[in-house]
């Protein structure tokens, strides 16, 4: 079947591919540099949260403690400074929340109506106050004790818009655990316990959901970029006609354009994968810290080897794209906003950099449909939910029928010349 | 010359694009070792008849016969005795002399000797050179070598001195002779009149799709002649190009 021809000739495409410095360096760069972004940008966390604090009048020990807690919890940077100094910062997006606290002692009308319905009898009361000593002073002891019972820590969270997602997460946690203080306090025990546990397996970290959307989208990209662009230069530089003015016929021609894609695509896939394994292990590494906490963490729940193998199904896909493009474009001025039309919809409506449930429902069952997204789905299954590349159905048998339709059009539309 | 054989038979050759028609039917022999030119203006539909002689194009109706094969019903068997130089075609951008003539050799199911195909043009010591390195003379050559790498018995050579200079071409005139001499049948579309004139065993002269004229190029004059034509200024026995090469030699620049 595989001539010596085509052998020799998938050889030499391979050659050239290595020398050629400029495309060498995009395949492998562009992927490092994509995912050394999302490993910086780092979204999921809200571990970069800008937190103000502003004290405002008396403090207690109970308060102070409670700070020193919310800065030491390494959850938030945190800043302390008047109202108004917090205020311009937060103005200036320099804080993505301020929390001012405030005590709220009790007024004097209260302290008044309080005495006014203490009972005859002061020692019904259950307090910490001395019994012995005289009325008055125990009547005193009570009332600071009342003071102190009643007061309140006054908490004022100001939100910046531009953050607020993140920043209401964050507060609905401080807001947990201030609760949880207030219940200590009055020595009450909750009334729901919650016991969290974690099930690892579906765990998922930033990566485990934007590694396979990377990997689909490269594999467009290669697939796109590298066909057409390589072909269309073969024409317009006539090298395509020479080469068809010799005995050599168009399968062992495309039969090695298309080896040569397929191991470049794989290529890029095992340096998507290794990458981030790497930066994971440099990172806790040079910071000493867990595995688990580098941005870079992910976890590969499925078989590795389905996961190439539904890649490549992806990558011969889209390679096939690449070819239709080949076939009506003449020049390569033609054939980037060709393919710029082609990979703008679906870099951004495919949920390979944010989950397409974002999209609206119209936009999103229409991007159901995109060969893009039975890609990045179906990687997603396999690699986070370990399925097999049989098991993931739907994408499968979408990506396929992609690769024949576009394959049979390309096959019709082709020219040569 | 005694009988020749007939190597190439045109048949009422006929192509149109888009309701032009480009070869208005055209019918020509070439024979077997005779170096063959085509002339005519541009548009006069000569590549597209060369083309079609090629199997790079199809013929709209006609038939060409290529050394008893039917060039457009089998032009894979065709290529295999064929050598084509095309004008525009350029090369893979990263693979050196060597690799590429290998490469070429490969395509005819050969294994091509590069070391002496290069010496032949006087390439040899560029053999680790890409493309990209070649001046437009050593490119010329190394796309008439790469006609040579099966040893096909015709060759098409399509405008194969343009952009050269004066000595490159009387160098490049040399080697297309030593090639007729070997035996090859050669095909060549040129605008110097002066190098079908020196070359040419017998020149086609095509205009409109139509050929206008077809004989021995000595032959064309003595009819033109004959009909009465005379020259407006006589010719000195040398010309400025004859000064150019006396004073700058006939030696090969671009080695």
């Amino acid at each position: 079947m595989i001539s010596r021809t085509s052998l020799k000739l998938t050889i030499a495409t391979i050659k050239m591919y290595m020398r050629d410095k400029r495309a060498l360096m995009f395949t492998l760069l562009i992927p490092i540099i994509t995912m050394s972004i999302f490993g910086i940008l780092d979204f999921s966390s809200s571990g970069n949260l800008k937190l103000g604090i502003v004290m405002t009048g008396n403090s207690n020990e109970e308060l102070k403690s409670t700070v020193d807690e919310l800065k030491k919890s390494g959850n938030f940077e945190t800043f302390e400074g008047t109202y108004d100094e917090e205020m311009k910062a937060l103005e200036e997006d320099e804080r993505d929340m301020i929390l001012a606290f405030e005590l709220k002692f009790p007024s004097e009308e209260d302290v008044t109506e309080y005495v006014k319905f203490l009972p005859a009898n002061l020692d019904i009361l259950n307090t910490k106050c001395n019994k012995d000593i005289s009325v008055k002073k125990n009547l005193d002891c009570i009332v600071s004790e009342y003071i102190q019972s009643s007061t309140k820590v006054e908490v004022k969270a100001l939100i910046n818009t531009s953050s607020s997602q993140t920043a209401e997460f964050a507060l609905l946690a401080i807001q947990q655990q201030f609760t949880q203080i207030s219940l200590q306090k009055a020595k009450v025990s909750p009334l729901f316990e919650v016991t969290k546990e974690e099930v690892n397996v579906n765990r998922l970290t930033q990566l485990d959901f934007i590694l396979p959307g990377m990997i689909g989208l490269t594999i467009m990209q290669a697939g796109l970029f590298g066909v057409a662009g390589t072909i269309v230069s073969y024409k317009e530089k006539g090298i395509l006609k020479r080469l068809f003015a010799t005995p050599l016929n168009k399968f062992d021609f495309l039969f090695s354009n298309v080896i040569t894609r397929i191991l470049v695509g794989l290529l890029q896939v095992l340096v998507l994968f290794a990458y981030p394994k790497f930066a994971n292990w440099a990172i806790s590494t040079l910071r000493d810290i867990p595995m688990e906490n580098s941005q870079f963490y992910f976890t590969i729940v499925g078989n590795f080897g389905e996961l190439l193998a539904f890649a490549f199904i992806g990558n011969v896909v889209f390679i096939c794209f690449g070819f239709a493009v080949s076939s009506f474009a003449k020049t390569f001025d033609q054939v980037q906003p060709i393919i710029m039309l082609i990979q703008f919809p679906m870099m951004f409506l495919s949920g390979v950099f944010f989950p397409k449930e974002a999209l609206p429902n119209l936009v999103q069952k229409v991007a159901d449909y995109f060969p893009l997204t039975f890609l990045a789905d179906g990687l997603r299954l396999i690699m986070n939910q370990g399925k097999t590349m049989f098991e993931t159905g739907p994408e499968l048998i979408g990506l396929v029928i992609w690769g024949v339709v576009i394959f049979l059009v390309a096959l019709k539309l082709y020219k040569w010349d | 010359m005694s009988k020749k054989n007939v190597i190439i038979k045109v048949n009422n050759l006929k192509k149109s694009y888009n309701g032009f028609q480009a070869v208005k039917g055209v019918t020509f022999e070439v024979f077997e070792n005779e170096i063959f030119g085509i002339l005519g203006p541009n548009g006069a539909g000569k590549t597209t008849t060369v083309e079609m002689m090629e199997g790079i194009r199809r013929i709209d109706s006609g038939d060409i016969e290529i050394d008893n094969i039917d060039i457009d019903k089998y032009p894979a068997r065709a290529k295999h005795i064929l050598g084509i130089q095309l004008q525009e075609a350029d090369y893979f951008d990263h693979l050196n002399l060597k690799e590429l003539i290998e490469l070429f050799g490969e395509f005819y199911g050969n294994k091509s000797d590069a070391t002496t195909l290069l010496k032949r043009v006087e390439l040899e010591s560029k053999w680790k050179s890409m493309i990209k390195q070649l001046s437009g003379g050593q490119k010329q050559r190394l796309s008439i070598l790469l006609t040579l790498v099966s040893n096909p018995k015709i060759l098409f050579l399509d405008e194969p001195t343009t952009g050269l200079d004066p000595q490159a071409r009387r160098l490049m005139w040399d080697f297309i002779r030593e090639l007729r001499d070997e035996g090859k049948t050669i095909i060549l579309t040129t605008h110097y009149m002066e190098e079908a004139e020196l070359l040419c065993d017998r020149i086609a002269i095509m205009d409109n799709g139509e050929i206008l004229k077809l004989g021995a190029p000595n032959d064309l004059i003595d009819d033109l002649l004959k009909k009465g034509f005379k020259k407006e200024v006589v010719q000195k026995a040398a010309n400025l190009e004859d000064v150019f090469l006396d004073l700058t030699g006939k030696r090969l620049r671009d080695k």
